[in-house]
């Protein structure tokens, strides 16, 4: 049956359940069981450390994983082991990343830093709701530059820098920006009159001189976004995040809502709750996250039990403002102490609990055009080696599509995605960029790497996979 | 062989392998047989063409065998890549039909998802030689010393058998192209993708003719699509197309340039509101329709059932055939598997008496239309030895 055909057949009927073609490979994880397990996964499964990077007065979340190589196996030091900087989309928070930095990780020597972009996750800013281009991408250069200069260093590892939509128009601005400003592109970062004209930075910092450092960037991919379909897709920015749930009674809920979205259960489970804050404490949900998974072993109930029933939280929460000490409470003190301060116990659950969304991403609005304009050719100028991931072939513009056709920069699609490529398809995504740094000899494969055929999409791409 | 007036089948020949492991370029993708059955015409996923020819000696044995040796091999299409859409394209051959028999060389058009090419496919045996103003090595001799002329004879050769294309037939579809059928005429062809079907002349490769177009347009509302085309064999101006939602239309090509209004339209009184499931339209979606050799009628193969129409009739089939019932309880499963998106083909004996058409497992269905009989065979990778009878299978 031609492609066509098939997808117009498969449009009239329901969805085939999760993981049920085996045509969609190896990244989704069957849980055992029929019972869908929609507890949060702690950031600490995935990445071996968590920094908050203190910025010109704003503090970034950033979360870090490296390859871990046994000990017969050590590459010789001379061999590169680049940095991923990993930037998130719009909406979402580095968390996001989870899933593919285990997978990158386990198949090339490299270093992944997922950094929390102003207004998201756990980062906290001045303005929360500054998410100019050129912010951001300032936000960005100073933590790379906090981040990975040691005393005396004055070169960094090499860099490539990877974003996911809204990310990706960030890092083609970060670029752009390391590009331009040349040798010593530290950029302005609140250093006062910094000339980049001599080869020697002039810095006058309020409190020292620094010596010139340099940011090796060396590569960049971009997922998923395109300045033309970004352009078009504004319009109707608004109404789909008017149509977003506003509001969601616990963390499972809402990991069980984002799970329908991304296609893949484990990645909900360990994003959604950088993406969500709790209403009655105005925190990440992150932060829950350990409490409710301590909460459920104090009870001795299973997470789902707990989470399911829907006040989880807020239960917890309520404990926790009658008295911190008692750590150890028993059934029945504990109903005691909510009939002591009913009216405040009671309005703390039905009113004030639950979580929102992080950022209002409605009210950036102003800054969309800008994230894209200028992207497509902004993109095609850098001079490193390029990766363009896209989930659907007709994403790309006019200007990408001949910029592609020049050979200008590697494409891959990974059709039967969805937005969130990273998240739906991690390994496949690893695969890609591993190839593409292994390729340019960015980094070392390990045992594990796969190489990733590089074949322009076709439409018989479920048949390549089972081959 | 026939006994008491049964068609009995026997294993006779295997042509490439039967192991496990094959490589994906030698699957077989099309086989036709020419009009005399002489000659036997392969296509396979890696864009190649082998063609078989009868023994003579097997014709002429009895009882009558069937064994075929391999007459000529080409590289038919090759991969190719559309730099606009950056989309791969496969060289993977989807039809080949033979054109009449005009003079000693063969002709057969064979074709992809996107191009389709004329083969001539001609036997060289005899050569000459003595030319006077070339060496027999072809190198050209000085005509200053040439001082005699001769007469250059012609000299038998070993048999060798050359395939050179004539005519490629390209870019005339946007979608992929499952069909393609030679006019009785033996002068057009028309070839058909999902949305519309073009009609050839063998002579002109820059231009055709698109005689039907079902393409909205707004693709949104697209409902259905071309699943096969055939010229009728005798009267040049009619054919018929199948649909994926299970209908079949001719067409007549005197009445309009454009034949988006049929002639006819066949199609099957829809099933009782009871009986539909999720599935319904899927399962109906014609893969194949074969125009008898009489002409009178047609067969149409959906995902269950063979359909004899009379082209009389427009209402209903006249005969239906049950292909793999057992199947229809499964639909489910065979949807999570994608099974339920195979295509299947059907045809017709010589005389008509008799319709094919493949299942699963290896097995095929044969049903005889004037004995009410049918059989399912296993076209067994077990059975190696000639002359094998194959035992009547039964799926319980």
């Amino acid at each position: 049956m031609s492609s066509l055909q098939k997808s117009l057949m498969k449009d009239k009927l329901p969805p085939i359940p999760h993981g049920g073609s085996s045509a969609i490979g190896g990244g989704l994880k069957r849980l055992p069981g029929r019972r869908r397990d929609y507890s949060p996964i702690p950031w600490s499964r995935y990445f071996d450390d968590k920094k908050d990077v203190q910025v010109n007065g704003n503090t970034f979340r950033v979360y870090i994983k490296k390859s871990k190589v046994a000990e017969d196996d050590m590459p010789p030091s001379s061999d590169p082991v680049p940095v991923l900087v990993l930037l998130h989309g719009g909406g979402f928070s580095a968390l996001t990343w989870a899933l593919f930095a285990e997978s990158i990780t386990n198949q090339v020597m490299c270093q992944v830093i997922a950094i929390d972009l102003r207004g998201h996750g756990d980062t906290n800013t001045t303005d929360d709701l500054n998410l100019s281009a050129d912010t951001l991408s300032s936000d960005v250069i100073g933590v790379i530059d906090t981040l990975l200069f040691e005393d005396g260093q004055t070169e960094s590892q090499p860099i490539i820098l990877i974003g996911h939509s809204m990310g990706g128009a960030v890092a083609v601005h970060t670029a752009t920006k390391i590009v331009e400003t040349g040798p010593g592109n530290l950029g302005d970062m609140g250093y006062e009159d910094v000339d980049v004209e001599n080869t020697a930075i002039e810095k006058k910092p309020t409190t020292e001189t620094l010596a010139r450092v340099t940011l090796n960037l060396c590569g960049v991919a971009v997922i998923d976004v395109v300045e033309g379909t970004a352009m078009d897709a504004l319009a109707g920015m608004q109404s789909l995040l008017r149509s977003r749930p506003q509001k969601f009674p616990s963390l499972p809920n809402a990991i069980d809502v984002r799970s329908g979205q991304v296609r893949n259960v484990e990645s909900a489970r360990v994003s959604m709750p950088g993406q969500i804050k709790n209403i009655s404490t105005g925190a990440t949900a992150t932060n829950d996250i350990d409490e409710l998974l301590s909460e459920c072993n104090k009870r001795g109930s299973s997470s789902t039990d707990l989470v399911t029933s829907g006040l989880g939280i807020a239960e917890s929460r309520r404990n926790d403002s009658i008295s911190e000490e008692e750590e150890e409470i028993e059934d029945g003190e504990k109903s005691q102490d909510v009939f002591k301060k009913p009216l405040q116990n009671f309005n703390a659950a039905s009113s004030n609990s639950g979580y929102a969304w992080r950022i209002d991403l409605a009210k950036t609005e102003s800054f969309w055009p800008g994230w894209f304009k200028g992207l497509s050719s902004a993109f095609l100028i850098l001079p490193m080696p390029k990766l363009l991931l896209l989930a659907g072939i007709d994403r790309l513009d006019k200007a990408l599509t001949v910029g592609q056709m020049q050979g200008k920069f590697q494409m891959q699609v990974l059709p039967k995605c969805g937005h969130a490529v990273h998240e739906d398809v991690p390994d496949k995504v690893s695969d890609v960029v591993a190839t593409f740094l292994v390729r340019h000899k960015f980094a070392t494969p390990t045992a594990n790497f796969n190489r990733s055929v590089v074949m322009a999409p076709t439409p018989n791409w479920s048949e390549l996979i089972n081959h | 062989m026939a006994s008491y007036g049964e068609i009995q089948w026997c294993f006779s020949q295997v042509k490439g392998t039967l192991e496990d492991d094959v490589t994906e370029a030698d699957i077989i993708s099309c086989v036709e047989f020419n009009h005399d059955g002489d000659l036997l015409a392969t296509g396979d996923k890696g864009g190649r063409v082998v063609i078989f020819q009868r023994d003579p000696c097997s014709k002429t044995s009895i009882p009558r065998r069937g064994e075929y040796n391999v007459y000529s091999t080409f590289q038919s299409h090759e991969p190719e890549f559309d730099y606009l859409k950056s989309l791969e394209i496969e060289e993977k051959i989807n039809k080949i039909r033979w054109l009449k028999r005009k003079n000693p060389a063969h002709f057969l058009l064979s074709t992809n998802d996107k191009t389709i090419k004329l083969w001539k496919v001609s036997e060289r045996d005899k050569r000459v030689e003595g030319y006077n103003t070339k060496e027999e090595n072809g190198h050209m001799r000085d005509p200053a010393s040439i001082t005699s002329l001769r007469v250059p004879v012609i000299k038998p050769m070993e048999l060798l058998v050359e395939a050179s294309p004539r005519r490629i037939f390209a870019n005339a579809h946007t979608y992929h192209i499952n069909s393609i059928s030679v006019n009785s005429d033996q002068e057009t062809y028309l070839s058909a993708d999902d949305l519309r079907i073009n009609l050839w002349h063998l002579e002109i490769t820059d231009q055709s003719f698109n005689i039907v177009d079902i393409k909205p347009t707004n693709m949104e509302e697209l409902t259905e699509v071309i699943t096969a085309t055939e010229f009728h064999p005798l009267e040049c101006n009619l054919f018929v197309y199948s649909s994926s939602k299970g209908s079949i239309r001719l067409c007549d090509m005197r009445a309009a340039a454009l034949c988006d209004r049929h002639a006819k339209l066949f199609e099957e009184p829809p099933d009782d509101p009871s009986t539909r499931s999720f599935f319904s339209e899927i399962i109906s979606s014609i893969s194949d329709v074969k125009l008898s050799n009489s002409g009178r009628y047609m067969v149409s193969r959906d995902y269950l059932t063979l359909k004899v129409w009379d082209l009389h009739m427009e209402t209903k089939p006249i005969e239906s055939y049950p292909v793999h019932e057992y199947l229809r309880t499964k639909l489910c499963s065979l949807y999570e598997n994608d099974c339920i998106f195979d295509k299947f083909e059907c045809c017709w004996k010589g005389n008509d008496s008799a319709i094919m058409s493949g299942s699963y497992n290896n097995y095929f269905r044969v049903f005889d239309r004037t004995t009410k009989k049918d059989a399912t065979l296993e076209a067994s990778r077990d059975i190696a030895k000639p002359r094998t009878v194959l035992k009547p299978r039964k799926v319980c």
